[in-house]
């Protein structure tokens, strides 16, 4: 007796990692960085894979000095694999993922028909979300609250066990 | 040409062109007092295949503006 595939996903992955596999024969790269206080994005391509030193040098141009070699602080990283953590509580919720984890890689995937458009109060359309609470807090703040359905984003974050 | 809007706690508007690319995006913002830091990720019309890999989180060292003390 097969396993359920209610999702097709079964069927999709071959489809779907061949097709990031011809992508990938053109592979570029490209580092944003983003004041989110201003709004202010600098975007630049890049003809090989991102350095330390570089990336330091357009975070300044935003006003953040970066301390190299090595960054001041704890870093915590959260994957597909590694999607939470109890301490500090981090995590990252995946919605409407065409794939999650194909063929034991570390990987979300998302596939989007060429002519979707997600209007801006679809409740399917954020497919990433990370939280960080504090001990304090029950609700984001009205103004920094996403735009669209706000109880959508944040009360399935809240479903999520506490720490 | 796609977008990846970033909402929530942070705002910004990711471009992303045609070709297929490995985007980086070093997000920075001041967290509100006192509330979670909720940022949420959309993906916007012009984008056709999307792979996230990893997110990393680092809290920033406090900077007091001596002008506004």
């Amino acid at each position: 007796m097969e396993a359920a595939d209610p999702g097709g996903t079964a069927r999709r992955e071959p489809l779907v990692g061949r097709r990031l596999a011809e992508l990938s024969e053109r592979q570029g790269w490209v580092h944003h960085v983003v004041d989110a206080d201003t709004g202010e994005v600098l975007t630049t391509p890049l003809d090989r894979p991102l350095a330390p030193l570089s990336r330091a040098e357009r975070l300044a141009r935003l006003g953040h000095r970066i301390d190299l070699p090595s960054p001041w602080g704890p870093v915590y990283r959260l994957t597909p694999r590694n999607p939470y953590q109890a301490a500090p509580l981090n995590w990252v919720t995946f919605y409407d993922a065409a794939i999650t984890l194909p063929e034991a890689q570390d990987e979300v995937y998302w596939s989007l028909r060429r002519t979707s458009i997600a209007p801006p109060t679809c409740p399917g359309c954020a497919p990433i979300s990370t939280s960080r609470r504090s001990s304090a807090a029950s609700s984001p703040s009205p103004s920094r609250r996403p735009p669209g359905p706000e109880r959508w984003g944040t009360s399935r974050s809240r479903d999520r066990p506490a720490a | 040409m796609g977008h990846i809007e970033i909402a929530g706690s942070a705002s910004g508007l990711i471009p992303v062109t045609d070709s297929y690319a490995d985007h980086t995006v070093d997000l920075s913002f001041a967290p509100f007092p006192g509330y979670p830091v909720e940022v949420f990720a959309f993906l916007r019309a012009g984008l056709h295949q999307v792979v996230f890999r990893s997110i990393t989180l680092r809290a920033e060292r406090v900077v007091v503006d001596p002008t506004r003390i």
